[in-house]
């Protein structure tokens, strides 16, 4: 190969992907703002299923605060991320100021479709809601447990009750919650 | 069926029919146990896994285009193992799907008898776990001991999810009145089945004993009970009936106890770190891809052919 | 060849399907081929990125010397991948989510980089698009049939409508990866048995 076609490569490479860089800066301008809204959006909805009074979430370094209209801290949103059966399950879990459950979602997992998989539905995330202390355990695993496992996905089950009670204890241990008994 | 290996050969008056039918009366015992220990459930599911191993067949000969060819009992026994390792709860439509892809998708697509890569009734079953975990996993306690909860679970399950559960003695789990899979509980049965293969030279022991052995070792050295684990799930059924089958287990010696032991590894692996409770009819189907690599490395030299 | 040829866009929707008379471009369609919603997403982006690299590269077919032409379609196919990639995420992000790296992985499927060498780079600008288009078409239906027949069996649904009631059960293992490899199998076996399989 001539040295001349190296460099005319060389500059054919070079404009193309300029011109391509250009173009794709120009899209990214037009979306980026659309993407960040989404994010936002995303997570605001997230928030407020888990704790449906709040009004203001604002992202602290461990945790989402979470606000009433006037500003009063009602509690806090934690995120942890506990071994499941098939996989990590990113679990969010809301507690209220006085280290009450208020609301549970999985974000991400890879459980057993059919199975496992069912730890996201409502009808098993609503029995954490209002509970908090040795009733977040799993019926199965301590006589004052009062949460119902899935039939036949008792690990899965179990690593979701398990990321809410760490996180009850982490909470208790920092001393974030106003003892009121 | 015979086993393939290059000449010479020897004629023999065995043929597949009267191998099947050998294999098929050595698993009557175990059969009439768990219609014994299960009720009507377990030969309900029996009659339909059969049944739909022929009907497996009969729609392949048709989408193939291949000659009807004679019965020769191999549904019989496909269907038998595959019920073995269902349990007895299962749905019937259910054992009637295992039955049919038992058959046709696991061996008649890959070429028919003498063909199939894997096992085809423990393939039939890892479609139905995968598809119907529910199912799949709730065991009826046997009649004898059903007082309240009709669902239980097995001994392995119980050591797996380490909740208290009342594990059945060693003597329970060696006659098979424990929860468990159809065919896998009575090991007594079993065994007396296996011992009447052994003694027709229908099965070798290299298989059997170098797996139960590998599990043997690999469950003490992580300190639980050896016997435990012989008696417990699977395993029997597996080393004896399943590993063993001639079409996906390598033809040599040496083959034959990499393999076992190799199942022996992987079972031993699922049961003490894996998230399954059981692991046999998984190590098998993961050994059987092995089968052609082993065979090619255990196959003994061809007369004459030079030294490499 | 002339200005426009209509056989260059009918040849990939059935004679030279991507799918099942090349092989080719197999990953995306296994991986998102689980809910028909997801198929047709991918497939629409499918269109769009083999489209628009087929006249981008056409385009540039006389000025881009034989030795760098490799790293140049790839940087062409790149970039519409990209802008599908961010447009996806600004309007349509649920799907885009469920995509995940199968979009970006794009860039290097070969049904893309095989239509820029094999074809745009040798054909002028409309024909290109029309093989462009009907290449992208033949992969949206095996994508579409493939997830029907995967979706309907393993989740009871059709996008994401229930269609056999509350009580189905559904066949799991049709969702799965292996369900993908039963279907797509049997799909090319009845091609074969249809169109005849040919023989080298």
């Amino acid at each position: 190969m001539k040295k001349k076609d190296i460099i005319i490569g060389l500059l054919i490479i070079f404009i193309i992907t300029s011109l391509s860089g250009y173009l794709l800066a120009q899209v990214y301008k037009v979306t980026k703002p659309k993407i960040e809204q989404q994010k936002k959006d995303e997570g605001q909805k997230l928030y407020k299923e888990i704790f449906p009074e709040g009004v203001e979430f604002t992202e602290e370094k461990e945790y989402i605060a979470v606000y009433d209209d006037e500003k009063k801290l009602l509690g806090r949103i934690y995120h942890i991320v506990q071994a499941g059966y098939g996989g990590p399950i990113v679990i969010k879990a809301g507690f209220d100021t006085e280290g009450k459950v208020k609301g549970v979602r999985i974000l991400e997992h890879s459980e057993t479709p059919g199975l496992g998989a069912k730890i996201t539905e409502k009808s098993f995330l609503n029995q954490f809601a209002g509970k908090s202390g040795k009733k977040l355990y799993l019926k199965k695993y301590d006589k004052e447990g009062t949460i119902d496992a899935i039939t036949g996905a008792t690990i899965s089950s179990k690593a979701v009750s398990d990321g809410v009670i760490k996180i009850q204890e982490k909470i208790k241990a920092e001393g974030k919650i106003n003892e009121t008994d | 069926m015979k086993e393939l290996t290059c000449s010479p050969h020897i004629h023999s008056s065995e043929t597949t029919a009267k191998i099947m039918w050998s294999v098929v009366i050595a698993l009557l015992p175990a059969t009439l146990a768990s219609i014994y220990f299960f009720g009507l459930d377990a030969l309900r599911v029996i009659i339909v896994c059969i049944i739909s191993c022929y009907i497996g067949e009969v729609v392949s000969h048709f989408v193939f285009n291949r000659k009807l060819k004679s019965f020769d009992g191999s549904e019989v026994v496909t269907g038998l193992l595959l019920a073995f390792v269902l349990p007895p709860s299962i749905p019937l439509w259910m054992a009637g799907i295992g039955g049919f892809l038992a058959i046709f998708l696991v061996k008649e697509l890959f070429g028919g008898i003498g063909f199939n890569i894997f096992n085809p009734a423990l393939a039939a079953r890892s479609i139905l776990t995968v598809s119907f975990p529910l199912e799949m996993t709730q065991f009826t306690a046997p009649l004898s001991y059903r007082v309240d909860a009709i669902t239980t679970a097995t001994p392995l399950g119980i050591i797996k999810e380490g909740i208290g559960g009342q594990l059945p003695s060693l003597w329970q789990m060696f006659i098979g009145n424990r929860p468990g899979c159809l065919g896998e509980t009575s090991i007594l049965l079993l065994v007396i089945g296996a011992i009447f293969l052994l003694c027709r030279k229908i099965i070798t022991w290299h298989i059997p004993v170098s797996y139960i052995l590998t599990v043997v070792v690999i469950t003490s050295i992580a300190g639980q009970n050896p016997i435990f684990h012989i008696l417990a799930g699977g395993l029997v059924l597996g080393a004896f009936f399943m590993a063993t089958d001639y079409v996906t287990s390598p033809i040599t010696p040496k083959g034959k106890i990499i393999f076992g032991i190799g199942c022996g590894i992987i079972t031993s692996l699922i049961r003490l770190k894996g998230s399954y409770p059981e692991g046999v009819a998984y190590s098998v189907i993961f050994m059987n891809m092995f089968v052609p690599l082993i065979d090619r490395y255990t196959l003994p030299k061809k007369f004459g052919a030079i030294k490499k | 060849m002339k200005l426009i040829e209509p056989k260059n866009f009918f040849a990939g929707i059935w004679k030279e399907n991507p799918i099942f008379f090349l092989m080719l471009g197999l990953c995306p369609l296994l991986a998102v081929s689980s809910s028909l919603k997801d198929a047709l997403g991918m497939g629409i982006a499918f269109i769009f990125v083999l489209t628009g690299a087929n006249i981008t590269v056409s385009l540039i077919r006389r000025f881009v010397p034989s030795h760098i032409r490799i790293p140049v379609f790839i940087v062409v196919i790149a970039t519409f991948v990209t802008i599908a990639d961010y447009s996806l995420a600004a309007y349509l992000p649920k799907l885009h989510r469920n995509l995940g790296v199968y979009l970006p992985l794009m860039v290097v499927n070969c049904i893309i980089l095989g239509r820029a060498e094999a074809f745009a780079s040798k054909n002028n600008i409309l024909n290109s698009a029309l093989d462009g288009l009907g290449m992208g078409l033949g992969f949206t239906l095996a994508i579409v049939i493939i997830a029907i027949l995967r979706e309907l069996p393993g989740q009871g649904t059709l996008f994401g409508i229930r269609t056999f009631g509350e009580n189905y059960k559904p066949f799991l293992i049709m969702i799965m990866p292996p369900g993908a490899f039963f279907v797509i199998g049997f799909l090319i076996a009845l091609k074969n048995s249809i169109g005849g399989r040919k023989r080298c």
